[in-house]
């Protein structure tokens, strides 16, 4: 269990819950952009390698 | 990849949470990185590559880098500071409500109703200055923008029709009310609260104004729909007809108070003819006085102090006459 979710709370869980295997998915980039659109919270963007 | 890690667990970056929209990307060939990276610019070429995008698509932040230590934090923080307030659902459906019935109001030429659908956001902040990026917010600044513009060209239309003493007492009801739907509007309230000032000092239109504001609460109360406010409303036009039986309000307030309830006591008694100078034909005599009746060739006139006095119709001037040809 992590201490605390950062990616869980960021926005409601509606949007971002899709449980495959209990993990929780981080959003994709069309609804972050309606997530922070419609909240008005920014979008912290992290651009990585593949994993 | 080591940063998400860490945003998932570092305690340092809890009071972040739920403060920003997470997003990953991977940087390769992709079609999607390729558009953000032609969208929004970074320094350096090194992996992680992070970025701020604040909720209007402005860039506030975009470097390679993990940003270790406490420079993380401090970036998030600063980023944060430029991003403006965050909506919770409930405030977005009030603003979504709150703006889609001032545009139809807007679309109708309606600036009165259009401010008061905005006024609820009082609660949210300042109307006209929301402080958020979130699109509802932005298009209810916009809505309020362009309300107060219209307004402040209506309150000049409103103050000349003022100055013309026929047209003064609607104009006093138009002025009251729109300050009234205003009041929220830092931009242009203050207007027109100095022309209500501005009111206070004209001989004649300084007497419209209880009458006007005493219509105007009447009719705010009626608006509510609520029983208690419908009776205070009944009231309030009741006292219009009997206290101001002078002002054009008492005949407004009988036709207001006849639709909201017919067997109002106040409407039993018949309306009081309004004060006006009646003139021979010669133009030598005149008196101010009320209409009592017309009778056998003669008017009945009763003056303010009460003494009534009759005079044959056709001693009248033409303009007498005429006005009582068109009571008939």
């Amino acid at each position: 269990m992590r201490k605390f979710v950062f990616l869980m709370i960021t926005v409601p869980l509606a949007c971002l819950a899709t449980t495959v295997d209990a993990q929780i998915r981080l959003p994709t980039l069309e609804e972050a952009q309606e997530i922070s659109q419609s909240t008005g919270l920014p979008i912290l963007a992290m651009a990585g390698r593949e994993t | 990849m080591r940063l998400l890690e860490r945003l998932e667990t570092d305690p340092s970056l809890s009071a972040f949470s739920g403060q920003f929209v997470p997003l990953k990307l991977v940087a390769n060939q992709n079609s999607e990185w390729a558009n953000w990276s032609g969208r929004y610019k970074h320094e350096g070429n090194a992996i992680p590559i992070l970025f701020v995008i604040r909720a209007d698509g402005e860039q506030l932040y975009g470097k390679s880098g993990s940003l270790p230590g406490d420079a993380l934090p401090e970036m998030l923080a600063a980023t944060r500071a430029q991003s403006g307030r965050s909506l919770n659902t409930e405030e977005v459906e009030l603003l979504k409500s709150c703006n889609a019935a001032a545009e139809a109001a807007l679309d109708e030429e309606n600036i009165e109703a259009a401010a008061q659908a905005l006024s609820p956001l009082a609660r949210l902040g300042t109307i006209g200055n929301m402080q958020s990026y979130a699109a509802s917010a932005l298009v209810a600044d916009d809505l309020a923008r362009q309300i107060a513009e219209r307004a402040a060209s209506l309150l000049t239309d409103i103050n000349d029709r003022i100055d013309d003493s026929d047209a003064a007492f609607p104009g006093v009801v138009d002025l009251v009310q729109l300050a009234a739907a205003l009041a929220d509007f830092p931009t242009v309230a203050p207007r027109a609260e100095k022309l209500l000032s501005e009111l206070k000092q004209q001989d004649d239109a300084r007497q419209h104004l209880k009458p006007a504001r005493l219509l105007v609460r009447a009719r705010q109360l009626v608006a509510t729909g609520k029983p208690r406010d419908r009776r205070q409303a009944e009231g309030t036009y009741a006292s219009l007809i009997t206290r101001h039986a002078e002002s054009p309000a008492a005949a407004i307030a009988r036709t207001e108070l006849a639709e909201l309830n017919p067997a109002a006591e106040a409407l039993q008694s018949p309306a009081e003819e309004p004060l006006r100078t009646w003139a021979d034909a010669s133009g030598n005599y005149s008196v101010e006085a009320r209409l009592v009746k017309v009778e056998g060739g003669r008017v009945h006139l009763k003056r303010a102090d009460g003494t009534t006095i009759q005079v044959p119709i056709d001693r009248l001037s033409d303009v007498d006459q005429r006005y009582l040809a068109d009571r008939k």
